[in-house]
């Protein structure tokens, strides 16, 4: 074993592949947070004024609020004070209509980042929207997309263009009040994604978008707005990583999704953003706020993550199970290292009568590094024949890393049905040992198990996505991992 | 109305008649400022989240006095106490009564007291009797408590008797009962106690109980604690036990009575190969309020535990099971087990469950389930197509639930007691004859 712990130290030291910093001209507001700012905000996207009212009442909303102190993570109280809330690529007025005319910096950054715009194009058949800080630079297949009715746009572009029905859903899944950081994100969101299925459709794609935090000081603040219209289905992925760089960047994003009658959505989360290095200094605070409204009978959203990077993650993806027959689900990777905290789960909230939903948390914590799960299921009085399953398992490395479960399970109802598991153990030495007697050496063996370990919820991934995640994981664990 | 906890605070004299160290007056002191400070927990406070305490703030207790001991012992024969085989220790309204206990001070190896009168085991557990965190209770208990039991086994002294104490509240007016005992077992001792609570039909009180328990290397205790007041009394009550290395903590805690019962038990594994077995068993109907919280602390290598709670309800009753688990740093070989088994019954019956694993060694095997469901259709229609009636085979499964609890309880009076209490409390009439 105690070449074991050599191995570790060696291995941990290995360093964040994504990390480089492209120095492009930005134009920034000055950093502060007052109605000012808001106001700023505002004009420069030329909104019209029902969103500047309701970003206005969300501040003020904001300001009776203080920061959650519950979850199982500590740092440094955040001054809200210090960052910037608008950062935007230069050339507003010109923007580039084909990737010939984009700045041939950005493109060196997606290509860094392994992401080769054209291929994937073709390839992959995705479109893609890149959010390169807060707006959005180029939309692909848009028009494909329109043949079947489908809007895929930057949450910008959605407002001007659709502002009924960004009116009519925006804040109706996670209202301003609902925590500290989502009445920020409220008042002060930068862009994001727009997603309408219309009735009746299969999205022939799967929509992904990209985001990328750059400029320095730059909070960044998406909003994902994603509807899915009676009998319809979509498949969205979202994947992020970030450049290297020692001041904490706070990240509070707010994604709403809602689901009618017979609809689904599908919505996977690849997350790599710079975890800070070996002695915890820098990386990205990521307060997420992630909830999907099942309205319609039938409806079915289920989240999946894997969640490898951030020096804090705090991000409980939930589903509020309100038509009957509704389902929900939640398939989660956490991987810790070094000092990163996660304090991640769900919440599965069953209103309808017969909803169903399964949890399925795999958490992995190696280094110095604390991992939690904390879900909630909360069956209610009307929720007849509700049946939940959860399972969350901790995998520990390393003996001064440290895992937590902290699930609440609340019923009201006699007719449910809820089951809960939990174990938390460290990589069996009898499985290793197997593995080794074969040849195999210590670090894929580990690997290899590990590997097994997540597997239930990896094949829940898109194919794409499954292989991206698969690397990550990859790279986390043999920079983790004796 | 008593919005405000330290309004509980017993006036100084009127606790007992007897003069206590100037340590202890002092502590009091300090603790009733806490009170003021901390007041009722409210539902703000993570351990408190699910349990109101509206009902409570509502009475206006007065806390009990040394003169309310003498209350009526008419009632004891219908408590069927001193039928028991065990020794009995009993005390009524808080305040010990030599007179009425079939204990005495007979045998060999372990010593039995009121602590009150006890000042040598008050000084020696200064440190454990003046803590309380930030518990209001605790606090509130520390400021105003009467008596309670001091309990002492000598090293190497196995008690063949088994001791039962029973704790019986019984007043018109709605009595606050501070009880404060401190339980200590030597080197390779063993003891098995039954600790009961017991009140009258017309009993409003709420009995504030904290429990000291210290097992040193290689003792054994067998502690089965049984919750059976009348549905009209309250009670907060806590227990801190500390196992030593190869020692072993092994606890029942039954509920049934109580309008509102509070249990919390917390345990350090503060050795090598301690070991501590918690079950409990919970049913509630009526309107019913039971709420446990359990801690068990690995705080070194090599410890052991393994818990498992059942809790059926009923009616209108609400269950509450907080389970948490935590490996220190360097504890390494760590295996620990918890489950929480729920039936509920009843529409408007609801239980909030929330095991906890907080770890921080890695290797461990540590593992936890919940479950909460209805009686098996399956089963139930087995039984029916068996010609049972519905109500019988309800009762059965319901019956069974419970048995897995109760059957571990290795005293065979004490089991048929349990069961038969059991079946009386669910009203299973149907059972009454077959089963015992």
């Amino acid at each position: 074993m105690a070449s074991n712990a050599e191995n570790i130290d060696n291995l941990v030291g290995q360093s964040y592949e994504a990390g480089f910093y492209t120095d492009i001209e930005q134009e920034m507001l000055p950093p502060g947070l007052n109605e000012a700012t808001i106001r700023f905000i505002s004009a420069k996207k030329n909104e019209p004024e029902w969103l500047l009212e309701w970003r206005l009442k969300c501040y003020q909303q904001f300001l009776s609020m203080t920061e959650p102190v519950w979850a199982n993570v500590t740092y440094p109280s955040i001054d809200l004070q210090t960052i910037s809330y608008y950062a935007a690529p230069k050339r507003d007025e010109d923007r580039p209509k084909s990737l010939d005319e984009i700045d041939p910096k950005i493109l060196e950054t997606y290509e860094k980042l392994g992401i080769p715009l054209q291929e994937q194009k073709v390839l992959a058949g995705i479109a893609v929207d890149i959010v390169f800080d807060s707006v959005s630079v180029h939309t692909t297949f848009r028009e494909k997309l329109a043949e079947v009715g489908v809007i895929f746009c930057s949450f910008s572009d959605a407002v001007r263009e659709y502002p009924d029905l960004v009116r009519k859903y925006l804040g109706t899944v996670v209202p301003a009040r609902d925590n500290y950081f989502s009445a920020l994100n409220s008042a002060v969101f930068s862009d994001g994604s727009f997603v309408y299925i219309p009735k009746n459709t299969r999205c022939p794609m799967e929509l992904s978008t990209y985001f990328r935090m750059n400029a320095e000081n730059s909070g960044q603040f998406e909003r994902t707005l994603i509807i899915a219209d009676e009998g319809s289905y979509v498949s969205y992925l979202e994947g992020c990583t970030a450049p290297m760089r020692d001041e904490n960047q706070l990240h509070a994003a707010v994604v709403e999704l809602v689901t009618m009658d017979d609809a689904e959505i599908k919505y996977s989360t690849v997350q790599n953003w710079y975890p800070g290095d070996e002695d915890g200094k820098g990386g990205i605070y990521n307060f997420v706020t992630k909830r999907a409204d099942c309205r319609g009978k039938r409806s079915k959203v289920s989240w999946t993550q894997v969640e490898t990077g951030s020096a804090i993650t705090w991000k409980y993806p939930s589903c509020i199970l309100r038509g009957d027959y509704s389902i929900g689900e939640f398939y989660s990777v956490a991987l810790t290292n070094n000092l990163q905290q996660a304090d991640t789960g769900t919440k599965m909230v069953h209103l309808g009568k017969e909803t169903k939903s399964t949890i399925i948390s795999k958490g992995i914590s190696a280094g110095k590094s604390e991992n939690a799960y904390r879900g909630l299921v909360r069956v209610g009085g009307s929720a007849e024949n509700a049946r939940n399953y959860t399972q969350c398992d901790s995998l520990l490395l390393g003996d001064r890393s440290a895992a937590h479960t902290f699930p609440y399970i609340e019923c009201k109802n006699p007719t449910a049905q809820i089951e809960h598991e939990a174990s938390t153990s460290k990589i069996s030495e009898d499985q290793l040992f197997y593995l080794r007697s074969r040849g195999i050496q210590q670090e894929d063996a580990i690997n290899m198990i590990v590997n097994g370990f997540c597997k239930e919820v990896l094949k829940e991934l898109p194919m794409e996505f499954a292989v991206e995640a698969q690397k990550l994981l990859g790279i986390s664990l043999e920079g983790s991992v004796g | 109305m008593t919005d405000v906890l330290s309004e509980l605070l017993p006036p100084c004299e009127s606790r007992h008649s007897l003069a206590e160290p100037d340590w202890l007056h002092e502590k009091r002191q300090e603790a009733g400022q806490a009170v003021k400070k901390l007041g009722f927990p409210n539902s703000g406070i993570e351990t408190w989240k699910y349990t109101s305490l509206h009902r409570l703030k509502k009475v206006d207790f007065r806390p009990a006095e040394i003169a309310d001991s003498t209350a009526d012992t008419t009632v004891m024969p219908k408590l069927e106490i001193n039928n028991s085989k065990e020794k009995t220790v009993i005390f009524i309204n808080g305040f010990f009564r030599e007179d009425l206990g079939s204990y005495k001070n007979t045998v060999a190896g372990i010593k039995i007291e009121p602590l009150y009168n006890n000042s040598n085991m008050l000084e020696k557990n200064q440190e454990c009797i003046s803590s309380y965190s930030n518990d209001a209770f605790a606090a509130l208990n520390l400021a105003g408590f009467s008596d309670g039991i001091s309990i002492e086994v000598d090293d190497n002294a196995i008690i063949s008797e088994t001791i039962r104490l029973v704790f019986i509240g019984e007043h018109r007016d709605p009595l606050l009962r501070n009880i404060k005992n401190i339980i200590q077992l030597g080197q390779n001792a063993q003891l098995r106690l039954i600790e009961e609570y017991r009140s009258g039909f017309s009993d409003f009180g709420l009995t504030n109980v904290s429990t000291n328990i210290v097992l040193q290397e290689g003792a054994r205790l067998n502690h089965h604690r049984l919750q059976n007041e009348a549905i009209s009394s309250s009670q907060i009550a806590k227990i801190v036990a500390s196992v030593e290395a190869n020692a072993s903590y092994n606890s029942d805690s039954i509920v049934l009575g109580g309008q509102l019962t509070r249990l919390e038990i917390d345990v350090a594994l503060t050795g090598e190969l301690a070991t501590c077995r918690l079950n409990g068993l919970f049913s509630g109907s009526g309107e019913q309020h039971i709420d446990h919280h359990t801690t068990v602390r690995h705080q070194v290598g090599d410890t052991h535990s393994e818990e498992l709670y059942r809790g059926i309800l009923d009616d209108k009753s609400r269950g509450v099971f907080n389970g948490k688990v935590i490996v220190e740093k360097d504890a390494q070989k760590i295996t620990a087990k918890q489950a929480s088994n729920n039936l509920l019954l009843s529409r408007t019956a609801e239980i909030d469950t929330k095991p906890e694993l907080q770890i921080y060694a890695d290797d461990v095997k540590c593992a936890h389930g919940a479950t909460i469901g209805q009686l098996d259709s399956a089963a139930l229609f087995y039984l029916r197509s068996r010609g049972i009636s519905e109500q019988k085979a309800r009762a059965l499964l319901i019956f069974a639930f419970a048995e897995e609890i109760i059957k571990t309880i290795p005293v065979d009076n004490l089991r048929s007691d349990l069961e038969r209490r059991f079946i009386g409390h669910n009203q299973m009439s149907e059972l009454k004859s077959e089963a015992l």
